[in-house]
């Protein structure tokens, strides 16, 4: 009788520890292998940075209408009086491109992309650009364009 | 006897055992994997360089508001900006004659066209140009609304701004405001109703506040006249 009852008591203990011991270790290794190599992130570089514009009346910022400028760049220096000013806006907008001395009007196709050639004077240009979406949201971009052929 | 027999079985219960990392029995291949990368990575590096340069020709404006013999510190609206000198640096004047850095004054309107590094974010001066804000300023602004009132007895109308409500601008117009409509046609100024949605390019008249003077206006409401048909002789 006792030999039956050591006999049950060391297979149970047998088997709890092999199955806590088991558990424990399929636990440890899980641990190791979860360790991941760390991912690399990616860092967008913006190089034009549009002046915002300070000039009243305000535009309105609330809705997602957008416009951005891909050429010519901010503080550009150019050799020719004949600029083309190319971007992207909300389709179908009016946009509006202004110098001290001239001012223009284009629209945007139905992709919001525009081009408009424009003449600038010599030395500093403000460039003003103000987009009108058929929902009459505003969105505006100043940029400083220099004409000049001297020698840099 | 069986507090022992327990005590010894718990002693040969399996354990995690730690594991043993593989023995670097492929070390030299990866080394040369690792160099391998490395020159790839450097590589990379290079021919972005090469393809995308750091250093590009610019043309900054400001008020100098430090000037040492190796930099001038500028001052505008969105940055303050450190500008090294050199001595192939040229200066000119207000009435555009050759000048020297002596000459340049604290508070001066400056235009600077130089390199700019991107990289380390350097710009080296070529050439100083004493400026005049006041002669290049672009003081246009546009505006989209309706027009909600048009005085008859001078050239001057009443604009709500869509953006503001609760704004009301006075728009002067003379004989060199340009009216057209959205497709580009000129149309007459007198064209011009209450209620009609325009976007006006105007400049702000010094005097009087939210007065403008418009310099030209995007009519989107105006219709052009059908002809009336002519009846023809039986």
């Amino acid at each position: 009788m006792i030999k039956e009852f050591i006999l049950a008591i060391t297979l149970g203990a047998l088997l709890g520890f092999g199955i806590t011991g088991s558990y424990l270790a399929l636990n440890n290794s899980k641990k190791v292998t979860s360790i991941a190599s760390p991912t690399p992130t990616i860092v967008q570089n913006q190089n034009t940075t549009p002046i915002p514009t300070s000039t009243s009346p305000e535009p309105t910022n609330q809705s997602s209408h957008t416009l951005t400028i891909d050429s010519p760049q901010n503080e550009s220096i150019v050799a020719v009086s004949s600029v083309t000013i190319k971007g992207l806006t909300s389709p179908l907008s009016s946009i509006i491109v202004t110098t001290a001395t001239k001012s223009y009007y284009t629209n945007s196709d139905d992709t919001g992309k525009f081009n408009l050639d424009i003449e600038v004077d010599s030395g500093p240009n403000q460039i003003q650009i103000d987009s009108f979406d058929p929902l009459d949201n505003q969105a505006s971009v100043a940029l400083l364009v220099t004409y000049s052929t001297a020698k840099i | 006897m069986i507090f022992t027999l327990l005590l010894a079985i718990a002693t040969i219960s399996p354990t995690p055992t730690p594991t043993i990392a593989p023995t670097p029995t492929t070390g030299i291949s990866e080394e040369i994997q690792k160099i391998r990368e490395v020159v790839q990575q450097k590589v990379k590096e290079k021919l972005n360089q090469i393809s995308n340069p750091t250093t590009s020709k610019k043309s900054i404006i400001g008020k100098a508001i430090q000037v040492s013999p190796t930099e001038i510190t500028i001052e505008n609206k969105n940055y303050t900006r450190m500008v090294s000198l050199s001595a192939d640096t040229t200066y000119v004047d207000l009435k555009r004659n050759k000048s020297n850095l002596a000459a340049l004054k604290i508070g001066q309107d400056i235009m600077i066209m130089g390199i700019e590094n991107s990289t380390d974010n350097t710009f080296a001066a070529k050439r100083v140009v004493f400026s005049d804000f006041q002669t290049f300023a672009n003081k246009k602004t546009s505006t989209i609304g309706k027009i909600v009132d048009i005085s008859r007895t001078s050239p001057i109308f009443t604009l709500i701004p869509t953006n503001n409500k609760n704004s009301l601008f006075q728009i002067k117009t003379d004989a060199k405001t340009e009216v057209i409509d959205k497709n580009q046609k000129v149309i007459l100024l007198p064209n011009l109703k209450s209620g009609h949605k325009i976007i006006v390019i105007m400049v702000p008249d010094p005097k009087i506040s939210k007065t403008y003077y418009a310099q030209k206006i995007i009519d989107f409401d105006y219709t052009p006249p059908t002809p009336t048909p002519v009846p023809t002789k039986k």
